[in-house]
């Protein structure tokens, strides 16, 4: 995973979230996954 | 921005993932500025001791017969080079027959191809977005059973989540 954005603080600040203890980035990405674990990517809500 | 230890957290596991050896042929035939080219075509073919064969742009019937000259075992492609390559008129009597793996973003693959391809012995795999942030893939599908439209599975030591966008927590159920 990327370390952030080159000199721009307030994006790499956006584009992470903190959730169950650990630093997630955030894809955007809208979908789920099925009960063996595969992911399905239906649309994304964000560039 | 990424470190040294970003990119080769996906550039070796990848190979594993696609079970290379020093004896695999990768057909490099996609850009290396980005992300896709730059790791399945030159790092980890590199870091595996495997052989490039490096087409300087792309072109099917020069694809076809390096698949047939070369031997090539791996290709990692994107979707509209698969595609263009398997809608070559000529490709059923050249193509394949070493049945090479190839790896494109089937995610984005329309369903009644995928199927075509399955018959030619394309064995189709799937990395995720093509962002270069999170330095792909993140997603593979396992290449003994991959799923249709499927972004595949996390790869190793990486942790996805599915959370409700608004209230960032996670769902009661995986939908």
């Amino acid at each position: 995973m990327f370390k952030g954005y080159w000199r721009q603080d307030e994006a790499t600040r956006q584009a992470f979230i903190e959730h169950d203890g650990k630093r997630f980035f955030r894809t955007g990405d809208l979908g789920y996954y099925d009960d063996e674990g595969y992911f399905f990517i239906t649309t994304a809500s964000s560039a | 921005m990424h470190t040294h230890a970003s990119v080769q957290a996906t550039t070796i596991p990848y190979m594993y993932w696609r079970g290379t050896t020093e004896d695999t042929v990768v057909l490099s035939a996609l850009p290396m500025f980005h992300v896709t080219g730059m790791q399945a075509c030159m790092n980890a073919p590199l870091h595996t001791a495997a052989t490039v064969v490096l087409l300087s742009r792309w072109d099917r019937e020069c694809a076809a017969l390096q698949i047939e000259r070369a031997g090539v075992t791996n290709w990692s492609a994107i979707t509209t080079m698969l595609v263009d390559f398997l809608s070559n008129p000529r490709s059923s009597a050249m193509t394949c027959r070493r049945s090479a793996s190839s790896a494109a973003a089937a995610r984005r693959c329309p369903k009644r191809w995928r199927a075509g391809s399955k018959k030619s012995s394309a064995c189709l795999t799937s990395r995720d977005t093509g962002s270069p942030k999170p330095w792909p893939p993140t997603h593979i599908n396992p290449p003994h059973r991959p799923k249709r439209q499927c972004g595949g599975i996390p790869i190793f030591n990486t942790d996805a989540r599915v959370l409700d966008p608004t209230a960032l927590q996670s769902w009661a159920s995986a939908k």
